[in-house]
């Protein structure tokens, strides 16, 4: 009986018949997708995207607010127009709607948004606060001075037994990425104090400081870290006996 | 027995018209009778396609979560947005030839096909090239797969999704070998069908992609 149902539902609707590709050509050619006028509404979403991203810098990493439902919007405009236009669904059987429909509407879009308010919600604030900010610059907390602007670059050369430039200055807050180049036979580090040179001169010796990048001989290290409060701090390899036979650099903070 | 033999009698116009319809089915169809009226082989393509959409919405949610927990010098801030706009264009237009070569082979022009098929596998390839050179420069940075949530999140995603574009371009050139075997008509070409599904598919999720890693 389930047999005889289902035939004459082929023969009632005749272009449900999936054989008979003439006839759901004949309806996708009678629909005439303009696919060229699809895929130019495609890039000029995406130009408007481009546009909006670069009118309305990021700051510090971190979106201005109001633009995300407009991208997010125009995203949902361009994957209709693939879905509906390029993947056929506007003119397909309905049945290959609701298996998609389901798999994104009671799956995967539920899944997306339980992440991300299940996992998310304790450290929103933090994640605001911490973009921008140094790798080892997380404890300063809500003392950590606010920074609105570039990261700067510091290149150093590292080598028995100094650094070059040895000097080094920045914004209290900005970010610092240090590329530390090691041009000597040894194992070299970057480190930095974490209390200005008045209170702690010798902090390679009271260990009271913070390892940013480390560069085996020959080759290179990469780091970063966010500048704390003003003042005049110190930067030095952290290998036993390196700082004391020179590898010392000042680090000033405005 | 008597029982079948009064429904029979009482069902005969259906059951007639039901095997007329079953032979006119087999005439037209070689090889398509299913409950739903629909080709299983388009179906299960659909099926598919919504199971990865839940594998991708995974990991985009993953790295949606963790996004913002490098600082943005480390990270989001050393990706470039040329590169990426560049290929955002590159896969719509690939998925535009994709739907051309359809359409040709649909107006019975097999060499147009054949052409488009062609295009689209040196758009997917541009694409890969394009995805290289982002990587190349992340990995001079110093940023890969274990630096740092930022990098974890962003190669997985991109991976994969790069995966199956890597994918997707075999299995056009596929559909390339089989149409100049002669394993593609007008009659039967479902294959490319399916198969622009899925290079659509993947081209869907670069979309959300480019927005949620380039744009937000």
């Amino acid at each position: 009986m389930e047999h005889g149902q289902a035939i004459p539902q082929t023969t009632i609707e005749p272009h449900r018949d999936p054989g008979d590709f003439v006839a759901e050509e004949a309806r996708i050619k009678k629909a005439k997708p303009n696919y060229i006028g699809v895929f130019i509404l495609l890039a000029i979403l995406t130009a408007i995207e481009i546009g909006i991203v670069s009118l309305f810098h990021k700051e510090n990493g971190n979106s201005t607010v109001g633009r995300v439902p407009i991208l997010l919007g125009l995203t949902v405009a361009k994957g209709l127009l693939v879905i509906l236009y390029y993947m056929h669904l506007k003119f397909d059987s309905r049945l290959y709607s609701i298996f998609f429909g389901a798999g994104v509407l009671a799956f995967a879009l539920p899944m997306v948004i339980a992440f991300i308010f299940l996992m998310s919600p304790p450290q929103l604030h933090s994640v605001r606060a911490e973009a921008g900010e140094g790798g080892t610059g997380g404890e300063q907390g809500p003392t950590a001075p606010s920074f609105v602007g570039p990261p700067i670059t510091f290149d150093a050369e590292g080598g028995e037994f100094y650094f070059k430039p040895d000097a080094l200055a920045a914004q209290a807050g900005q970010g610092v990425r240090v590329t530390l180049t090691n041009v000597g036979s040894v194992e070299h580090t970057f480190a930095i104090s974490n209390k200005p040179k008045s209170e702690d001169p010798t902090p390679w010796t009271t260990n009271d400081g913070k390892e940013i990048a480390h560069a085996p001989a020959g080759s290179t290290g990469k780091g970063s870290f966010k500048a704390p409060t003003p003042g005049e701090y110190l930067f030095y390899c952290d290998v036993p006996g390196h700082a004391q036979a020179g590898m010392v650099g000042t680090f000033t903070v405005q | 027995m008597s029982a079948v033999g009064k429904l029979e009698q009482a069902g005969h116009h259906v059951g007639e018209s039901v095997e007329q319809v079953v032979d006119e089915t087999h005439a037209q169809v070689a090889h398509a009778e299913t409950t739903t009226g629909l080709d299983h082989r388009k179906l299960v393509m659909w099926v598919f396609i919504a199971s990865e959409t839940i594998f991708f919405a995974a990991l985009m949610a993953t790295y949606l979560v963790y996004r913002g927990k490098t600082p943005y010098e480390e990270g989001v801030g050393l990706l470039d947005l040329n590169v990426a706009s560049l290929n955002t264009f590159i896969l719509l237009a690939s998925s535009l030839t994709m739907v051309m070569s359809l359409q040709a082979i649909e107006n019975k022009k097999k060499g147009r096909m054949i052409v488009f098929l062609i295009l689209t596998t040196i758009l997917g390839l541009a694409f890969l090239g394009g995805q290289a050179y982002e990587y190349g420069k992340l990995l001079q940075e110093g940023i890969s797969l274990d630096t740092n949530l930022f990098g974890a999140t962003f190669f997985v995603l991109t991976g994969f999704h790069g995966s199956h574009v890597a994918i997707g371009v075999l299995w056009i050139i596929m559909l390339i070998i089989r149409a100049l075997r002669g394993g593609i008509s007008e009659h039967n070409h479902l294959s490319v069908e399916l198969g622009g599904l899925y290079w659509h598919f993947v081209d869907l999720v670069w979309v959300v992609l480019f927005t949620i890693i380039y744009l937000i």
